[in-house]
């Protein structure tokens, strides 16, 4: 089940970017809608791969994960339909989120139905609060100057490391 | 104990998307960072299941046997319990199943969530033929909810389960070795004396008991005759079994050797509970020697020997040449349990000169054929050549006056051995009809 999970909340995101693809110019189409064509195929064939008995291939999905962001940053960049495309990104990170948990699940025959709903919960709960936090960012609109932009890079930097470093076990 | 982390990754994508946005100035790519640094968030937030508090899964193995005949089966009960102070919300437990073990019924894993004090449990079957089959511990995963943390370690837990050959109850088997051992067994010692079959007569010497007074004889001939009876003492019984990977057959998803195994523990108890000093080689990769013994305790190192036994080549011991003489007291019964090659007959012969030979030969023919896929023509001509190559080798030993045992492995063991002891005549007979028929 939750293999169908992950491939349906990436096939949504295909859809939604390639909703999104349909109202730019040609060029930027046809790269779009291709990337994500060949970022969809890479983690469907990874996840069949696995299924045949080549673990190897999983790298696969991370270029697809590559891929698919880099499509949503492609669209972002020409200004098609931000909601939609945010919507997609987390549908994209739902997606990936789900597949990792369903390759850790696999070769399991016997799996505790409160483990697969306390994963779906918290994964769910997660994308919806970034979606949502997203598009609540989409409204917010101020004018930030170089120097300003370049002490929040620094700052985020910052805080990334400093989240790592938190997350780092104690042993 | 080895851990796995995603959080780099996502780090590293954060950063991208932030750099992409800040470079482009498109707040909208800023944003795009938002789902995942959220991700980012919620799984430093969840690690404190995996990593903040010190994890104590304990393990505990239950094997319903220690010992067991090979084919049966043992369950095998496993329990993890959550020693620690915090939940674990995602835990992965496999056991570590030994190779050679087949699982009947039942999970080896199990994908679970542990509170502390809870309790998980995996309980499962397994069989195998033969083998000492030694369990290390059970492989756990832990992760948080959303698996950003993942942490793989190893809890001990040991066990040990040996599957013996099985083996088969035989019934008077008659060995007649040149020489015997002082106490009194089941074996013939060809010497007269106190006994239950009459052996011959004596003159009488002072001190014969009456009752073994021969009157018929004393009549007869007009002086006090005794009769004696023949003595029957235990033995000195070597069995050799050949572990030589050339001469196993592997058919089906079988080995004839396998078989030789089981038929090699079925002799040894036979001839254990006979009262006879049994020891036993395995001739193969090396040479396995269990030094011989009486009783209960020998008939376990013998069927220990027969449990760990692994066929194997070695170039010292690619014929029966190399066969140690030494280990077998002169005059002694061995019993060879082979398919038999060519060269061996020759090293039989020998061996017959100084022993009393009995050879158990499973029919690897017999073996194949009933696991061939298909039969044509051209397996029927094979089939008859190999076959009358196969009996002129087993009469080439029966004149040599070894004692054959030709076994089809799929035909009960007790029976094979009562035709073989069978009187001359009618082994003779016996041998003429099966050679007319064949087996389509």
């Amino acid at each position: 089940m939750v293999t169908w999970l992950a491939r349906t909340a990436l096939f949504l995101a295909g859809g939604l970017l390639a909703r999104a693809f349909s109202t730019a110019p040609v060029w930027a189409r046809f790269g779009g809608e291709g990337l994500l064509l060949a970022s969809l195929a890479l983690w469907l064939g990874s996840s069949f791969s696995r299924k045949a008995g080549h673990p190897a291939w999983d790298r696969l999905s991370l270029l697809g994960l590559g891929g698919l962001i880099g499509s949503a940053v492609g669209a972002l960049y020409f200004e098609l339909s931000p909601p939609l495309v945010l919507t997609a990104a987390s549908l994209v990170f739902l997606g990936w989120d789900l597949d990792l948990f369903a390759r850790r699940l696999s070769g399991f025959a016997r799996i505790e139905g409160s483990v697969v709903r306390r994963h779906l919960q918290s994964a769910g709960l997660v994308a919806a609060c970034g979606l949502g936090l997203a598009l609540l960012g989409l409204n917010l609109r101020f004018a930030l100057g170089f120097g300003l932009a370049l002490l929040l890079a620094f700052a985020s930097f910052a805080s990334l490391v400093a989240i790592l470093r938190l997350a780092r076990p104690s042993s | 104990m080895r851990e796995f982390r995603s959080l780099p990754l996502w780090a590293t994508l954060i950063l991208l998307l932030l750099a992409g946005g800040f470079l482009l100035r498109r707040g909208e790519i800023l944003l795009l960072a938002l789902p995942s640094l959220i991700y980012l968030i919620a799984g430093v937030w969840a690690n404190s299941s995996v990593s903040a508090g010190p994890i104590k899964l304990v393990a505990k193995r239950e094997l319903s046997d220690r010992q067991l005949p090979g084919h049966e089966e043992a369950v095998v009960r496993l329990e993890v319990r959550n020693e620690g102070s915090h939940r674990v919300s995602e835990l992965r437990l496999r056991d570590r199943l030994p190779q050679g073990l087949t699982v009947v019924e039942g999970e080896t894993g199990l994908v679970t969530s542990l509170g502390p004090g809870e309790r998980a449990e995996l309980e499962y079957r397994v069989t195998a033929a033969r083998g000492r089959f030694v369990f290390t511990g059970v492989e756990a995963a832990l992760a948080d909810s959303l698996g950003l943390n993942l942490l793989e370690l190893e809890l001990p837990c040991p066990g040990e389960l040996s599957f013996v050959p099985r083996f088969e109850e035989l019934k008077e088997i008659t060995i007649a070795p040149r020489r015997t051992r002082v106490y009194s067994g089941a074996v013939k010692a060809r010497l007269g004396g106190a006994g239950v079959e009459f052996f011959g007569t004596r003159e009488y010497h002072q001190g014969d008991e009456l009752r073994r007074i021969d009157w018929n004889a004393t009549a007869r001939l007009g002086r006090l005759i005794t009769a004696e009876f023949e003595q029957e003492r235990v033995a000195d019984v070597s069995l050799i079994l050949d572990a030589r990977a050339r001469a196993d057959v592997l058919a089906g998803g079988e080995s004839l050797f396998e078989y030789a195994v089981e038929a090699a523990a079925s002799l040894a108890r036979y001839f254990i509970k006979e009262g006879n000093r049994v020891g036993l080689l395995s001739y193969g990769r090396f040479l396995d020697w269990t030094f011989p013994g009486y009783g209960r305790w020998q008939l376990v190192k013998l069927l220990e020997a027969l449990t760990r036994v692994e066929k194997g080549d070695s170039v010292a011991f690619e014929g029966l040449e190399n066969i140690p003489r030494r280990l077998f007291p002169p005059g002694s019964q061995l019993v060879l349990i082979s398919r038999l090659l060519e060269g061996d007959i020759e090293v039989l012969r020998q061996l017959r000169a100084i022993y009393a030979v009995i050879v158990l030969s499973p029919d690897p023919l017999a073996f194949e054929l009933a696991r061939l896929p298909r039969r044509d023509r051209a397996v029927e001509l094979a089939w008859r050549i190999e076959r009358l190559k196969r009996e002129l080798m087993l009469a080439q030993l029966r004149e040599a006056g070894v004692r054959v045992i030709d076994w089809q492995v799929d035909q009960p063991l007790k029976g094979a051995v009562k035709r073989a002891l069978l009187r001359p005549q009618l082994q003779r007979r016996l041998l003429q009809r099966q050679r007319g028929r064949a087996p389509w």
